[in-house]
């Protein structure tokens, strides 16, 4: 089917990096229809065309496709590009496409949200509310001010809000929301991969079993959804850190207070270059040589270990 | 046609010079190649740059350079130039580039003393002599990069006298300068002139020691500070430094012209350890050095009395007023003057007001006393042009001076010394005998 | 003292204020003499259009804050500009054989406000065809702070010329821009 052309009808700022558009069909033909959990591929412009999926928020069977986008600091173009449309401009897109369907054999939704994850989940929700089925949705983020839709989610009495405000002793209780998981149940969760990840291992150790477990991630270009977790020893600061799943030995270098060169953070120019000396390397950069990787040279800004364990000479 | 050694001796007599050493363009190349390419140049002071990454462009010569300060605290001073495609890293004037060198052009980087640090998608590089730690591939530095007291020098020949030694006596005069702050250190601030003469660099180093045109040259100056103080019923600083143009004669007469070897020198009027209480500014001044130096050390530093210092191939420090005038030489007869106006530090802001005020009156492009120089030297330059006659005569008391072991002292001021002077150590420069550089290129 | 900083620069931090179209044509034609008495080189009746105090600045460099701490082209009091006038009109000023001779357009008139002190502050843009020995442009922005006189006419409490080249390389600046 060919794209769709979509005009910008209203533009709302959910939170200060979080904006609301309704996007409504420039001619008098119906919107494609969808079912929950699905999402539109806008056509963001460029040298080259890139496409940026966004979850659909509203009801099937509205005259109008609702999404959020948050503003993201390392966007690849996609929500900086989203956040300077105004209303009234038309914007082509792929008609929507559901790679997270509600499962028809459930008879009971468990939804976890965390950040903006919260947009297929609320979709997802109104319409189990609308169709009388039974779920709960629990909403997690760092702040009341950062979190899209929380006033309508307050009001749902389905739903439970986990606020951290940076603590994490606060975070979405895994362990004890998901005991005893029942046969009919499903989850579905969306949120960061650290957030994802580990809610999905807390469920399997439970007893859920894959099939029912369900899960979308909003991915930054770099990270992959398997990453784990691994330690780093920088000999020449003396410090030994944590990388976590969506981190970079860069950025645990810089949030320790250390002062190193760096440039591009997208692998490109080797200005952070270090020297492995000791663990596997997980090479995710474009500058450095096959040669020059088997000499030991590694990037910091993209690049991640296979082993537990990585000593860096920095 | 290059000329011979012999041919550039023969252009200077004891007492004259041909006229061609101030138009010929051959001569000029030469000089940037002789002179600029070998003496120690000023190239700024590590004010300039004071933190890591701060930089400062300028010519040596007819070479764009960059000074800039490196993590460790070093100051480098390096060819403007990405060994890559040969671009200029940075554009013209100051800023700070962070933490390395990054080329407009492909992203090569270099470390802020110019050492490669990185270039993208290496693999293509594989098989190739292309070697992060080879020469070629680096920024390439001046040859010897050397300060004094934040004066920064760099010299584009990797052999010859250390900075010390080729500054001989007229180091006095940065000491003298830097010695009026009771910490003992300058900074340049405010701002900095930029003025273009229309006429050869020597011109104006010539007229710097010139002490028999400033009445005459300067008379509608003189003549207008003169008649405004006389309107107002008083003279004040502003007037009083133009009123000295006028001064009679045997003012000039008494002063001291001293020449250091390799062109440098100074010009002075007698010890007036009264100095330190002159004036308001200078009363302030005392008080304020007293406490660092005591009073016989302090009157010493004041009562040093040097009108022009001239650095050959550098410029013109003033003490008293803390500017440093910077010629570049352009072209054979184009040559631009930065003037830097220095604060020192820990002395009363009233010295940094009067610092700041000769600059505006004296040193400014709209200046009231430097146009009618800047007209008489391009008038030189096209006299010179002409064919009415070779020689430009420097024969006031040839002869006469006392020769020292350093240089020479004159008997009257109004000698043309430091004309001599200078081209005894231009002639020295430009018939050295030179020594072929080589090179390895890594492949 | 030349760099006294008690005096007031300040062109930005204003009052708005409607001024009657009849005193914005006085206005204007108050800049247009004083650019023809620039241009005859009547410098002492251009003087006189300063008040007392006035001040003539040209900074040196953009946006520059004030010129106390900072280098200027022109920072010229009465006394200074009188200084410069009387070396301008010496027959033995060489460099000034032969005489810059200047044309000046000035327009873009906008009332800017008024200041603290009660002065209407004012901007113009202005473009300068200097000769001397070759042709030069200058070119920027002047602004003024005018004080009204009891004729109705107005004098100059500070003329500031930000010229768009003026950290420049320059020849020499010989006559008020």
């Amino acid at each position: 089917m060919s794209s769709l052309s979509l005009m910008v009808r209203q533009i709302d700022s959910l939170t200060p990096r979080i904006r609301r558009l309704l996007l409504v069909s420039t001619d008098s033909r119906p919107l494609p229809t969808f079912t929950p959990g699905a999402h539109v591929e806008l056509h963001v412009p460029g040298e080259r065309i890139q496409r940026r999926a966004y979850s659909l928020v509203n009801e099937p069977g509205t005259d109008y496709y609702e999404i959020a986008v948050q503003l993201e600091e390392n966007s690849s173009g996609g929500s900086r590009w989203v956040h300077s449309l105004s209303e009234g401009q038309v914007i082509q897109a792929e008609p929507p496409s559901n790679q997270f369907p509600l499962s028809d054999s459930a008879d009971h939704f468990v939804l976890i949200a965390g950040g903006i994850g919260i947009t297929p989940m609320l979709g997802m929700a109104r319409a189990l509310k609308s169709s009388g089925k039974t779920f709960s949705l629990h909403y997690s983020g760092r702040t009341p001010e950062s979190m899209a839709y929380l006033d309508e989610v307050k009001k749902l009495e389905q739903s439970n809000l986990w606020i951290t405000n940076g603590n994490s002793s606060k975070r979405f209780p895994a362990r004890s929301v998901l005991a005893d998981p029942k046969i009919a149940q499903h989850l579905y969760i969306c949120g960061p991969n650290q957030m994802v990840n580990s809610v999905l291992q807390e469920a399997r150790e439970l007893g859920w079993k894959d099939d029912h477990l369900h899960y979308e991630v909003f991915t930054g270009a770099l990270e992959q959804l398997g990453d784990k977790p691994f330690d780093v020893f920088l000999k020449e600061s003396g410090l030994t850190l944590t990388v976590n799943p969506d981190q970079t030995v860069l950025d645990v270098m810089l949030e320790a207070g250390l002062d190193p060169m760096f440039d591009c953070r997208r692998g490109d120019c080797g200005v952070c270059v270090a020297q492995v000396l000791e663990g596997e390397a997980d090479h995710r950069d474009i500058c450095l040589s096959e040669r020059e990787r088997s000499l030991g040279s590694f990037c910091p800004c993209v690049s991640r270990a296979t082993s537990e364990r990585l000593v860096l000479d920095i | 046609m290059i000329p011979t050694n012999e041919q550039i001796a023969e252009l200077i007599r004891e007492d004259s010079v041909h006229k061609s050493v101030y138009t010929d363009p051959v001569l000029f190349k030469l000089e940037m190649e002789r002179i600029y390419g070998h003496a120690w140049i000023y190239v700024g002071h590590k004010s300039q740059v004071k933190n890591s990454g701060d930089y400062h462009t300028t010519r040596i010569g007819e070479q764009d350079v960059v000074m800039v300060r490196g993590s460790d605290g070093a100051v480098n001073v390096l060819y403007n130039r990405c060994p890559h495609k040969g671009a200029k890293l940075v554009a013209d004037g100051d800023g700070n580039v962070g933490k390395f060198f990054r080329c407009p052009y492909h992203a090569w980087t270099y470390k802020l003393d110019g050492q490669h640090l990185s270039a993208p998608l290496k693999s293509g590089f594989e098989g190739t002599c292309y070697d992060p730690k080879h020469a070629d591939f680096s920024m390439v530095s001046v040859a010897r990069v050397d300060s004094y007291r934040g004066f920064v020098f760099a010299s584009q020949a990797s052999y010859g006298e250390d900075l010390k030694t080729f500054l001989g006596g007229v180091i006095t005069s940065i000491d003298n300068l830097c010695d009026r702050s009771p910490v003992g250190e300058v900074e340049v601030v405010g701002g900095i002139f930029r003025v273009q003469q229309r006429s050869n660099w020597k011109v104006f180093y010539e007229n710097l020691h010139d002490t028999m045109h400033a009445r005459v040259t300067h008379e509608s100056s003189v003549d207008a500070a003169r008649g405004e103080a006389e309107a107002i019923g008083e003279m004040p600083f502003e007037l009083l430094i133009m009123d000295g143009n006028g001064e009679p004669y045997d003012f000039w007469e008494k002063l001291e012209l001293r020449a250091y070897t390799n062109g440098h020198g100074y010009m002075e009027a007698i010890f007036d350890p009264a100095a330190a209480e002159r004036d308001v500014v200078s009363r302030e001044h005392f008080e304020c050095l007293k406490k660092a130096y005591g009073e016989e050390r302090s009157r010493e530093i004041l009562g040093m009395n040097r009108h022009n210092t001239v650095i050959y191939g550098s410029g013109s420090p003033h003490t008293v007023f803390m500017q440093f005038r910077v010629i570049r030489p352009l072209s054979v007869d184009r040559t631009m003057v930065e003037i830097q106006t220095f604060r020192c530090k820990g002395a009363p802001d009233s010295v940094f007001d009067r610092a700041l005020t000769y600059a505006n009156v004296i040193n400014s492009p709209s200046s009231n006393v430097m146009p009618d120089d800047v007209e008489v030297y391009a008038r030189c330059q096209e006299g010179n042009m002409t064919r009415g006659g070779e020689w430009i005569s420097m024969h006031r008391y040839a002869g006469k001076d006392i020769t020292l072991e350093d240089g020479a002292i004159s008997t009257n001021g109004t000698s043309e010394l430091p004309m001599r002077n200078q081209f005894a150590a231009w002639k020295k420069f430009m018939t050295a005998t030179i020594i072929a550089k080589e090179s390895t290129h890594a492949a | 003292m030349l760099l006294d900083s008690t005096f007031d620069i300040n062109t930005t931090k204003l009052q708005s204020v409607n001024i009657p179209e009849e005193t914005f044509r006085s206005i204007e034609k108050f800049l247009f003499k004083e650019a023809k008495l620039l241009d005859q080189r009547n410098f002492w009746e251009w003087d006189k259009l300063f008040t007392e105090s006035g001040m003539y600045w040209v900074p040196h460099k953009h946006e520059q804050d004030n010129p106390f701490d900072h280098i200027s082209l022109f920072w010229e009091n009465r006394m200074l500009r009188e200084v410069r006038i009387r070396r301008v009109e010496n027959s033995r000023n060489w460099s000034q054989q032969p005489q810059t001779q200047t044309a000046h357009l000035v327009g873009n008139l906008i009332v800017e406000g008024v200041d603290d002190q009660g002065h209407l502050v004012v901007s113009a843009v202005f473009q300068i065809t200097e000769w001397r020995l070759k042709l030069r442009q200058l070119a920027g922005r002047y602004t003024y702070k005018l004080a009204t006189q009891d004729d109705g006419d107005w004098k100059i409490q500070l003329k500031r010329v930000d010229l768009v080249n003026c950290n420049d390389v320059f020849e020499n600046l010989e006559v008020f821009i």
